[in-house]
């Protein structure tokens, strides 16, 4: 009787030791960021995120020139015109808040790709094109900010929570010397092209630092000569999913499609 | 699921087929234990408990079908397909244990205890211990409340305990990569390529929020149980909260969930009812009213939910925004007061300067310093009560319920030309500052004056926006006859009943008419009926 007990017991507690499931969860249907940049796939997709149209979106996000007084609306004016912006202005804040996204992921990216599993699976040439590639971009996002606002907070590595509590924001002559040295180092790796069927991605065109002129499409050249006035405004050429496609020729034989409005910001 | 829709204006037929499963396993393992010895009730639970959850969702659709009739996705252009999948899964596991004991139904005592592990957060900060403790005294039992009509039953209540709360999104702890999509130019075309990125912060030891609560609460029955009343005081403090508290932009995250802060909430529940019969009239009334109040404690940071805000020293979402002095009605007045912007003219908002970047009002108003904390969004006093008559077949009921006081925002429901539709609420019209008005009509107006350019300034969240949004509603009135069994009898029944029944009859609140503060989709609703059982 008693073995027959102990038998049932066994089996009861066999039975729900099979119903027992592991704690440790992980989502099955996105993956986690802590395994992520491992493969030259993987990679890419990371770096496609960069040139998502959030990144790159011309004034108020529906057209160029909108903060411009070349736009005016029948019934509304702009904040910027009717001068009411202040800190709430949504505009400004969705600037604010994408540019640094961008430039958080490109931090993020940067950071994955300097370890040893990622080194031993993409040959290091490659490698060097993506760190260069990102860093074309987290340039790009910082001209944008200075360009706007002035001096930013300013880090080449992803900020911690507890570290932003405490930190300031940097001299624009600083930042824009950041920007440069990215834009050079990004340059010197950057092919000039790539085939035609290949994605157009940024190459070293628009870079190239013996045509210093080309760097009015980022609105940098021009603002530090004409400080206080930042004299640009961002580029926008209406058809935003092209974008990539210009800058991956060199800017001459678009001349007009980069427009820059001096005086025009406060 | 099968749906076939055609979209209102932009009609298609479109075929969705989804199918979503949803698995949860939950698996138990209870020892009970229970004992009498003479008037000593002793009673012990332990247990185990685990439990598993998948969901999994699968979708796929065709649009603009040239026919109806085939409502299968074969039939449907291939053109137009589209489809969905995704799936996620989790899990918790307890041990707990439970321990009571009576004396005579005098003097009652119960202990819990629970231990649960939970798949949301990181395996090392996965566990948290949960206690509580229960006492209850009858003192209606007691030799010296015997022998008197006035009490016939008396308890006091008494409990403290603590409970976790995980329920805050599947992964939290881990960095997630979201997928996305952007264009690239490619051999003389558009192309659609797939991104990836990790949207939000991280917060690896991320863990259960705990909430205290201690209560005491007391029964009492007078007069035969005619009267009767339940109390409750408590006291509840959270602490670890789970909040998206603001970082700051530039780290370039979303704001994840973090365990920060702790939260004070005061309340306390009435429940008073009198039940008798004068002759064959058989009544009852009831009522109920509750209150609380939850103060923030120091959160390490803030959270801002649009127009409302949780910061330290705050309630729980309060309003946040400027104080507001009414309308500019003179262009001196203007002149001479600080602005949000130099825009600002006669007929817009006039806003209280608080205070400036130096701690002292600076002649300015801003955003960052001139806005305050404007009451508790959160409803206060709520209360509802019921009456109850019955004469031989004849019932009656009645119940309303209602809210004392809620700060509630007018914003809503005075929004004028939205999207440049040109449409104007009844609410505004004739109630607005304007230029074409005498100077009288423009001293009573109630609004601000119709303006695109300074919407976004008068129509910021200030306290001229706020009102008492409490309101008392008619919830339900039932009159019903209930046929005498005689009757029944001959048709074979066993009872019958004829009732009708009204729902949401009226509401006295101050809401703008045609707006309900319970929301959409409140309706009056008459019900007449006969329940018949054989």
């Amino acid at each position: 009787m008693k073995s027959i007990l102990y038998i049932a017991l066994t089996g009861f507690g066999l039975f729900l030791a099979g119903c027992q499931n592991s704690l440790d969860l992980y989502p099955l249907a996105q993956p986690s960021a802590e395994k992520w940049y491992s493969n030259e796939s993987e990679i890419s997709l990371a770096l496609n995120d960069l040139y998502r149209p959030d990144w790159w979106s011309p004034d108020e996000g529906i057209g160029s020139e909108v903060l411009s007084d070349d736009v005016f609306n029948r019934t509304t004016l702009s904040p910027i015109k009717a001068g009411t912006t202040n800190s709430q202005w949504g505009t400004s804040t969705l600037l604010w808040r994408n540019s640094y996204k961008a430039i958080a992921r490109a931090n993020r990216a940067l950071a994955a790709l300097d370890n040893p599993i990622t080194k031993a699976n993409v040959p290091p040439a490659k490698l060097a094109i993506y760190v260069a590639e990102l860093k074309f971009h987290r340039a790009a996002q910082y001209a944008r900010l200075i360009t706007y606002f002035g001096d930013v907070v300013y880090s080449d590595a992803v900020i911690s929570i507890e570290e932003a509590y405490t930190k300031g924001r940097t001299d624009k002559k600083t930042v824009l010397a950041s920007v440069y040295k990215d834009f050079d180092e990004a340059a010197a790796v950057l092919p000039q092209n790539y085939p035609a069927s290949a994605l157009k991605r940024v190459t070293k065109g628009p870079l190239t630092p013996s045509k210093p002129e080309l760097r009015c499409i980022w609105g940098i050249l021009k603002w530090p000569l004409r400080l206080p006035k930042p004299a640009w405004i961002w580029p926008s050429i209406g058809c935003i999913q092209r974008m990539p496609a210009y800058l991956s020729r060199p800017l001459k034989t678009h001349p007009k499609l980069f427009l820059a409005y001096p005086d025009l910001l406060p | 699921m099968v749906t076939l829709s055609e979209n209102g204006a932009n009609a298609t037929t479109r075929l969705v087929e989804s199918r979503n499963t949803n698995l949860a396993l939950t698996t138990q393992l209870l020892a009970n234990y229970a004992r009498t010895i003479g008037g000593h009730d002793v009673t012990a639970l332990a247990g185990f408990e685990n439990y598993y959850s998948k969901y999994e969702s699968l979708s796929a659709s065709r649009d603009q079908y040239l026919f109806d009739g085939y409502p299968y996705l074969d039939q449907g252009p291939i053109t137009f397909r589209d489809n969905s999948g995704s799936a996620y899964e989790t899990a918790y596991r307890s041990y707990f244990g439970r321990f009571t004991y009576a004396y005579k139904d005098k003097y009652l005592i119960q202990a819990n205890v629970r231990r649960d592990g939970s798949s949301r957060f990181n395996s090392k900060y996965r566990w948290g211990v949960f206690p509580s403790f229960s006492l209850g005294w009858v003192m209606s039992e007691e030799s010296f409340l015997k022998g008197q009509n006035v009490l016939s039953f008396l308890k006091l209540r008494g409990s403290w305990g603590k409970l976790g709360n995980e329920r805050i999104g599947n992964y939290p702890y881990l960095g997630i990569i979201s997928f996305g999509n952007a264009l690239f130019y490619q051999a003389g075309a558009a192309t659609s390529q797939q991104t990836a990125a990790q949207v939000q912060y991280a917060i690896e030891n991320i863990s259960w929020e705990t909430t205290t609560s201690t209560n005491i609460g007391l029964d009492a029955n007078f007069f035969n149980d005619r009267l009767r009343l339940v109390g409750d005081v408590y006291q509840k403090e959270t602490s670890d909260m789970l909040l998206a508290l603001q970082i700051p932009i530039f780290v370039g995250f979303e704001n994840p969930n973090q365990n920060t802060g702790k939260m004070n909430t005061k309340g306390i529940d009435l429940d008073l009812s009198w039940s008798d019969r004068i002759g064959n009239v058989k009544y009852s009334v009831s009522g109920n009213l509750s209150q609380f109040k939850s103060v923030m404690g120091d959160l390490g940071g803030t959270e801002f939910l649009g127009d409302q805000i949780k910061r330290q020293g705050s309630q729980f979402n309060e309003w946040y925004g400027y104080m507001s002095d009414g309308i500019y009605q003179t262009q001196e007045d203007v002149n001479n007061s600080p602005k949000l912007s130099s825009n600002v003219k006669v007929g817009d908002m006039k806003y209280r300067d608080i205070s400036g970047p130096s701690g002292v009002p600076d002649g300015k108003i801003s955003p960052e310093y001139d806005r305050v904390y404007l009451g508790g969004s959160l409803p206060q006093w709520t209360y509802g009560g019921t009456i109850r008559l019955g004469y031989k077949g004849l019932d009656f009921g009645l119940s309303i319920q209602g809210v004392g006081k809620q700060n509630s925002s007018m914003l809503d429901f005075t929004d004028y030309n939205t999207g440049n539709w040109g449409r104007f609420p009844n609410v505004l019209d004739g109630q607005t500052w304007s230029n074409y008005n005498t100077p009288e009509q423009n001293a009573a107006a109630i609004y601000p004056r119709y303006t695109e350019t300074n919407k976004g300034l008068n129509r910021a969240l200030s306290s001229f926006w706020l009102f008492n949004g409490g309101y008392m509603r008619l919830k339900n009135v039932t009159v019903g006859y209930t046929i005498p069994e005689r009757f029944a009898r001959k048709a074979l029944m066993k009872s019958c009943r004829l009732y009708v029944s009204g729902t949401d009859l009226w509401c006295l609140s101050r809401y703008p008419k045609g707006w309900d503060p319970e929301g959409l989709g409140i309706v009056t609703t008459l019900i007449g009926g006969v329940s018949v059982n054989f």
